[in-house]
């Protein structure tokens, strides 16, 4: 016998052995941890060291998913087994479960739930007492159309309790399996996650997160292919401010279908394996393309955009945007499919979801001969899109591109207060993939504005009641102009102006002004916020000194990045600047004693930068202070020098300034 | 006469010659009622008819113009329902702006959902809702529909505001109507005009109409009762549930019914009797044999909210408590009653109406007023109150969740309706004492060690029985109203007691807790007491009175250890306010290169007339005044 047959033998023995462990149900495999009772150790386990406030801790979590193919179709069987140490008080919900079964209303098919079983282990007198849950502890519910909802609850759960939590999902969505997390809000000692799936299916595997994986294994017999993944020591996740979402950092594995076959097929049905196809799949889907391309309806009411020349594109485009700005009201839902109703539909209820709004946007801005395609892009709180993998699902929401002059622009429809080429934050996530006729490409989604805010102040100062009288002007571009208009159009000015005086205990009797506040895409105006007020104990006296908080309760009241410590980048969406300028006449007969250092500090790479400048000049006193954060991502490296960024602001706008008689 | 039918006559023409076109033009809604409105209720009509002591009908039909976004909630009907009521011949029309009829609502506009909130388990709520989906603004839907109800323990109230600052409403109208020999009790609150009753072939109605009510203006501090707005309750005198009945004419009549619910339900098996003996055995002392009982029953059961079962009304059974160690208020309290009856401790099954923000019950008008379950059990000298859902619940303590408020008592002897404890000014505690060494710089360290009782205690207390450690120290700096600092050490202990206590100690390092200008050093003593509370002050003289829910006392006593070369130019007055809404003193002293800073607020509650609510807000502005004040240092 050659070596190389011998090496082959050897190969295939050792194949099939770990196949076998593939193949196996955990019940078939006495060997599995999960097969052992639970230990007295466990029960007698008082904390988890590896991270002692955990108030539970996910001793074993385990996932199977064949096929089992039935007459006309193939089904996937989830096996779930998890034994949970609940460890404080806290954490005794961990022993209620709600699980959501999916049907598909068009079709009849649903999930169904098997083999329910949960087991309490408590410590009782020494000995290991267990509680089987019953069966009335269960219930069923349908949750609203699509789903039913399977809750249930173990017995005798508390403190010390060890938990084992078993069931079994069939599925008849082989297109879609399900995700595996290997990491949640308790931390997890072992994960274990096997699939494996006839070779007439072919799956895109995608691995997130991949620090705690400690066996990945891929194999390939005859008529199957495998995964088994194992991962150890996982941490619990938990939410922190100014993130994307936490989904695009948990630990999991997702599942795409690329193609398959099945007996009688010609050829093997192959999904979007590739930008190029995924871009026409999208051109022929009669929820996307099809759609916007039935905007006929619109012609009656855009008559007068269309007396505007062909040849001023920009001005037509402006047009069309303010129409439907104008014309549609967003129900808050974002999607990227117009499948609840038609756009002419949508039309004559004035209102819609964003693909029925920015869909209607795109088909109007081509019958007007313009330039304009989608753009499907994933809003921040779904999450990344991943470049690498061509998935439709990854994207959940739809605008509008434009190329005019050569200049791209972005355009969503969703608010009436966005001025032309703005997005509203949700949008602000890494790029977007316009779909078109020709050339489909990736874009990037970088706001065209940043948050820009002024804050002018003119003052006289009046030592004889320690009070000062004058004007403060509030001003907004960009994203701050949106907030403003946005607050007032949801609260109403009565309660923005409320607002602005419960943050100033010191303003008495304030008249306050809301100036162009109104938004008209024609001529966009800054909006102004215009106070007249004197303002008691702005100023303190002592030994004929006058004493002065120069930012006049503008000042940052404490540092936004508190938290010592971080695990996850921040990511702010747009840049961001705060301007104030204060002015301050002297009163007669005084002169300034002291007052604080003017600095500029700025953080390395020039990410960030803070100045603080004041002067006195012929009896008028000038502070002049600017926040300007020159990026919107800082990773968790930089989290400690951002932190002492803010810590030196906070700081430097609470020095006074000292006044004395000359 | 004939000018009256004449013109009676042409009116009635013309109406239904518009009406027949037009039905709800929006431009027809009087101008004072769009005055911070986002929705107006044109018509409304809910007929409650009672058919029998264990039946009764609804029917509903109304007719709202959606003003703008903000009123778009009105556009959707949502009807409540359950295995005890049948929800039937739900009808709606669209009108546009000009008020004429776009489209009628089809069966795949009503959707049925899941009632099941995030902290119930399981119940069978359920809910039918219509929309049209529709945005072109203003516009007007119209709804109908009707309703068998057979939970029959309340009737139907009526307050055409919902609660709402946003709904003005044009024309409202209620009537119910009762079979003769059941007849009807019912309260009307708020200012509500009287009930035009009839009496017609043994049916007894009552109606109530209200016209032209601007939006519900909502003053700071109101009182909670005036929450609703005017309206009217409603309750039986006798009534039938799932074969059960029941009399509510008195609350004796009311307590009499939970003893019926409850009755039987409280045996427990064999082993939990003996685990009780076991545990009391050698126990001399009530009080502690029922505080023994109830860290027993802490222990064993969890809480989970499973709402079935006599219109949610009946308790578990003890003995299915004892099984699964849990239930939901109803199920845990009578399991604890049945542990303390197996003591030989008597106890009563208490109905209440918790919550923090929620008004006393109407004490003279028995009727099914509650939410919660819990249980009380009679001393010689005090009574003691057992919250029986927590886990972590000090023995004896009820938080501002039930606290002083009246309660119904399940006696043998039947209802009764007695106070639960309040927790008063010298209950609900916040001492902070504090030491910091200043340096020259300005910055500090500080070490504070503060304790807190009563309700002021139940947010750390519930920080050490829900949060980790991690989240514990995120609460910490939630907590710390300082600029700038590092938390570098810190610890939260708490003491079980009737009125429990929390003791917090940080070890703290402050950045620029005195900010320098040149040779000068500005400091606020009052390191972390600052009051914030600013009343808003309007032209509109106030209409209602003015409630304060909670009183205590907060007092810091802060140490600051000068820089040696620090020459003090400054210091604040001391300030020394009283009014009948509480007491406010602070006061700052110098002695041997030190400072200390001294402060006590007491705040009062009660509830006090409309005209003192400027005499608050000003009361409040000074605090806040005084709590700014700035030492100032040369050095």
């Amino acid at each position: 016998m050659s070596v190389i047959v011998r090496k082959i033998l050897f190969l295939s023995f050792i194949l099939s052995g770990s196949l076998s462990v593939f193949s196996q149900q955990i019940q078939d495999n006495p060997a599995h941890p999960l097969n052992k009772p639970v230990s007295v150790e466990q029960l007698k386990m008082k904390s988890y060291e590896k991270d002692t406030s955990a108030d539970a801790v996910v001793l074993y979590d385990y996932g199977n998913a064949t096929f089992i193919e039935t007459d006309h179709n193939y089904l996937i069987r989830y096996e779930y087994v998890k034994r949970i140490k609940i460890l404080k008080k806290s954490g005794v919900n961990k022993a209620n479960a709600k699980i959501f079964l999916y049907n598909d209303k068009a079709s009849g098919r649903g999930e169904q739930i098997y083999k329910i079983s949960g087991i309490t282990y408590n410590m009782e007198n020494g000995s290991i007492v267990t509680y089987e849950m019953s069966k009335d502890a269960r219930f069923v519910e349908k949750e609203d159309e699509y789903f039913e909802k399977v809750s249930f609850t173990l017995p005798q759960v508390k403190e010390g309790s060890v938990i084992d939590i078993a069931y079994t999902i069939e599925s008849p969505f082989p297109f879609k399996p399900k995700n595996w997390y290997f990491q949640g809000n308790a931390p997890v000692i072992t994960s274990e996650y096997i699939f494996s799936a006839p070779r007439n299916f072919s799956y895109r595997v995608i691995n997130q997160g991949l620090a705690y994986i400690t066996t990945n294994k891929d194999e390939t017999s005859k008529e199957y292919q495998y995964y088994h993944w194992i991962a150890e020591n996982i941490p619990a996740i938990n939410p922190e401010p100014y993130l994307t979402t936490l989904n695009d950092y948990v630990s999991s594995i997702h599942f795409e279908l690329a193609e398959y076959w099945v007996n009688g097929m010609p050829n093997a049905k192959s999904f979007t394996t590739t930008w190029p196809n995924l871009d026409k799949e999208l051109l022929y889907n009669s929820y996307f393309w099809g759609e916007l391309r039935k905007v006929g309806f619109l012609d009656e009411y855009t008559k007068s955009i269309r007396q505007i020349s062909p040849a001023d594109t920009l001005a037509r485009a402006k047009a069309a945007y303010a129409f439907i700005q104008q014309n549609m009201n967003w129900n808050g839902e974002m999607s990227k499919y117009t499948e609840n109703t038609s756009l002419k539909n949508a039309f004559s209820k004035k209102q819609g979801s964003s693909a029925e709004i920015n869909l209607m946007l795109t088909g109007l801005l081509q019958d007007l001969g313009i330039n304009a395609n989608p753009v499907i892009l994933s809003t921040r709180d779904h999450g990344k899109v991943w470049k690498d993998f061509p998935l439709i699902t990854r994207f959940n929401y739809v605008i509008a591109h434009v190329n005019i002059a050569g200049e791209d622009i972005l355009l969503d429809a969703t608010s009436s207060l966005l001025s032309f080429g703005m997005l509203p934050e949700h949008c602000l996530n890494g790029e977007g993939r316009i779909i078109a006729k020709r050339n489909s490409r990736w874009i990037p989604i970088t706001p065209n504005e940043k948050s820009v805010k002024f804050t002018t102040t003119n003052f006289n100062i009046d030592p004889s009641n320690a009070s000062l009288e004058g004007t403060i002007n509030v001003s907004g571009l960009g994203y701050n102009a949106l907030n403003f208009r946005e607050n007032v159009s949801q609260n109403g000015k009565a309660k923005f102006v409320e607002s602005l005086k419960k943050n100033q205990p010191l303003w008495e009797n304030p008249s306050i002004e809301l100036k162009d506040f109104e938004f008209n895409q024609d001529s966009v105006k800054t909006p102004k916020i215009i106070i007249k007020t004197k303002i008691n104990d702005a100023v303190g006296t002592f030994n004929e000194k006058i004493l002065l908080n120069p930012m006049l309760g503008e000042e940052l009241k404490s540092n936004p990045f508190i938290n010592p410590n971080r695990t996850y980048p921040v990511d702010i969406a747009y840049l961001r600047e705060e301007n104030f300028s204060g002015s301050y006449k002297l009163p007669e007969g005084y002169v300034v004693d002291e007052m604080p250092k003017s600095i500029r500090i700025a953080m390395p790479n020039d990410a960030a930068r803070f100045t603080y400048i004041v002067s006195e000049v012929n009896g008028i006193l000038n502070v002049s202070c600017r926040v300007h954060l020159k990026k919107t991502f800082f990773a968790v490296e930089e989290y400690g020098t951002l932190r002492e960024f803010y810590s030196q602001i906070v700081a430097k706008q609470a020095e006074k300034i000292v006044l004395k008689k000359k | 006469m004939k000018k009256f039918v004449y013109s009676a006559f042409f009116w009635l023409f013309c109406s239904s010659f518009i009406l027949g076109q037009v039905k709800w033009p929006a431009a027809a809604i009087p101008e004072n009622l769009r005055e911070n409105a986002h929705a107006v209720m044109r018509k409304s009509e809910t007929f409650y008819t009672v058919r029998n002591s264990g039946e009764g009908q609804r029917k509903v039909h109304y007719i709202v113009t959606i003003l703008d976004q903000q009123g778009i909630e009105y556009s959707t009907l949502t009807v409540r329902y359950d295995k005890l009521s049948k929800v039937t011949n739900i009808e709606g029309t669209l009108y546009n702006t000009l008020g004429e009829k776009i489209k009628t609502l089809k069966k795949g506009d009503i959707s049925d959902q899941s009632g099941i909130s995030n902290t119930n388990l399981f119940d069978d709520v359920r809910y039918k809702v219509g929309q049209f989906n529709y945005a072109s603004f203003p516009f007007t839907v119209e709804f109908s529909y009707e309703e068998t109800d057979r939970n029959m323990l309340s009737y139907e109230s009526w307050y055409p505001h919902f609660d709402s600052e946003n709904l003005a409403v044009e024309q409202d109208f209620f009537k119910i109507s009762v079979p003769a020999s059941l007849d009807l009790r019912y309260k009307e609150l708020n200012g509500i005009g009287a009930a035009v009753t009839e009496e017609n072939n043994g049916i007894k109605s009552y109606s109530w109409m209200v016209k032209n009510l601007p939006v519900l203006e909502k003053e700071p501090y109101a009182p909670r009762k005036i929450k609703y707005g005017p309206g009217v309750i409603t309750a039986p005198n006798e009534f039938e549930v799932e074969g059960y009945q029941g009399k509510m004419s008195s609350w004796k009549d009311l307590g009499e019914f939970d003893n019926v619910l409850c009755k039987n339900r409280d045996i427990l098996p064999e082993e939990t009797i003996a685990e009780v003996k076991q545990l009391t055995s050698g126990i001399t002392d009530p009080v502690q044999k029922v505080k023994k009982l109830y860290e027993y029953m802490q222990n064993k059961t969890r809480y989970i909210s499973i709402q079935l079962g006599i219109g949610g009304w009946q308790p578990f059974e003890a003995k299915y408590v004892a099984e699964k160690g849990y239930g939901d208020c109803k199920a845990l309290s009578n399991f604890m009653k049945s542990i303390l009856k197996s003591a030989n401790i008597e106890s009563y099954y208490t109905s209440i109406q918790a919550g923090d923000d929620k008004a006393d019950i109407l004490t003279d008008f028995p009727s099914q007023q509650f939410n919660h379950v819990i249980l009380c059990v009679p001393m010689k000298q005090d009574s003691i109150w057992l919250e029986c859902t927590s886990q972590t619940n000090p023995f004896g303590y009820l938080s501002d969740f039930t606290s002083g408020r009246h309660a119904l008592l399940a006696t043998p002897e039947g209802g009764k309706l007695v106070m639960t404890p309040g927790y008063g000014e010298k209950d609900n505690l916040q001492h902070r004492n504090i030491q910091v060494v200043l340096n020259e710089e300005g910055d500090a360290e500080a070490e504070t060690s503060m304790l807190f009782t009563g309700i002021l205690q139940d947010d750390y207390a519930s920080a050490i029985s829900r949060m980790n450690d991690d989240e514990q120290k995120k609460f910490m700096y939630s907590q710390i109203h300082i600029p700038n600092f590092d938390l570098v050490k810190f610890s939260i202990q708490n003491e079980k007691k009737t009125i429990p206590v929390s003791k917090v100690k940080n070890s703290l390092l402050i950045r620029k807790c005195a900010s320098k200008s040149g040779t000068r050093m500005f400091l606020n003593p009052n390191l972390m007491s600052v009051f914030n509370q600013i009343l808003p002050v309007t032209d509109k003289s106030r209409k209602h009175d003015v409630e304060l829910i909670n009183a205590y006392t907060e007092t810091d006593s802060v140490m600051f250890q000068l820089p040696a070369k620090a020459i003090i130019e400054a210091q604040p007055a001391p300030v020394n306010i009283e009014t009948a809404f509480g007491k406010y003193q602070s006061e700052v002293k110098i002695k041997d290169q030190k400072l200390y800073y001294y402060r006590k607020f007491i705040r009062k509650r009660g509830i006090f007339p409309p005209g003192s609510y400027a005499e608050l807000a000003d009361f409040y502005k000074k605090i806040s005044k005084a709590d700014r004040a700035q030492v100032v240092m040369k050095l």
